[in-house]
């Protein structure tokens, strides 16, 4: 998935977050990161547009149980991301099925950008 | 400035129809669960009724990201790490406000690394979701 700034400032405007390092080229320019970056969790948009909307993980009615993440660096504007995602384990819990997910994306170059894993309630 | 017990300043946001509508736009999940009313009057979650449709957990834990990032950005830092578990739904009409609360600092090389505790509540109190945060900041400032 190749990440344009129209993704990255819809996202952040969708969480209400109008921080200048997303959409001032010329403050981004002159702060620590040296030019535009995309909010740390970009990472949202860039898995459903890297996941076909009939993907398994993806049914409609899985619920969201838990996220964490590791952000390796800001992602940028022209950043090709390619993502890796598995199944780490199946549980069952409450007679509801959870999955493990394991979503790695990794920058032209082949190392990671960020890295996360999800937990999900499978709908029935 | 970043020290144990420092708190972050919350970020607080009435949740509505249209905010849900958007953020599954930005964010190009259109799972039924956030935008489709009558799918969710049959839609069977075990022992749980949400009662309409809800939030994207996604949304509240980004919410938390840009309370942690107002802060370290203009310090020169960085968000490295969040987990959150999300615990209650979020509904249309609900307000969901953010918080954090630095646990530990240590030094590393130039940079001041902190871990943070971090939650989400309604306007009722309920938290909906809570975990931790970890990152950086630089230390000559």
């Amino acid at each position: 998935v190749a990440l344009t700034l129209e993704i990255i400032q819809d996202y952040a405007r969708a969480i209400g977050d109008l921080n200048p390092l997303y959409f001032d080229e010329e403050y981004a320019r002159s702060s620590p990161f040296g030019g535009l970056i995309a909010p740390p969790t970009i990472h949202v948009p860039l898995l459903f547009l890297a996941t076909d909307a009939t993907d398994w993980m993806r049914t409609p009615g899985t619920v969201n149980a838990g996220q964490s993440w590791y952000y390796r660096r800001p992602e940028r504007p022209g950043d090709v991301v390619t993502l890796r995602a598995r199944a780490l384990d199946k549980v069952y819990r409450s007679e509801r099925l959870f999955i493990v997910h394991d979503n790695v994306f990794l920058d032209a170059g082949g190392q990671a950008l960020c890295a996360g894993r999800g937990w999900t309630v499978r709908p029935r | 400035m970043i020290s144990a017990g420092y708190e972050f300043p919350p970020v607080e946001v009435l949740v509505t129809r249209e905010m849900i509508r958007a953020y599954a736009e930005a964010s190009f999940d259109f799972n039924p669960l956030h935008l489709d009313e009558s799918w969710m009057e049959g839609a069977e979650f075990g022992q749980t009724r949400y009662g309409g449709v809800i939030a994207h957990g996604l949304m509240t834990y980004s919410l938390v990201a840009r309370m942690v990032t107002d802060v370290v950005y203009p310090l020169g830092g960085w968000h490295e790490r969040c987990e959150m578990r999300f615990k209650a739904p979020v509904s249309p009409g609900d307000t969901v406000t953010t918080s954090g609360r630095v646990t530990n600092v240590r030094h590393l090389g130039e940079s001041l690394l902190y871990t943070a505790s971090v939650r989400a509540h309604n306007q009722h109190g309920t938290i909906v979701a809570s975990g931790d945060a970890m990152g950086r900041v630089p230390l000559a400032l």
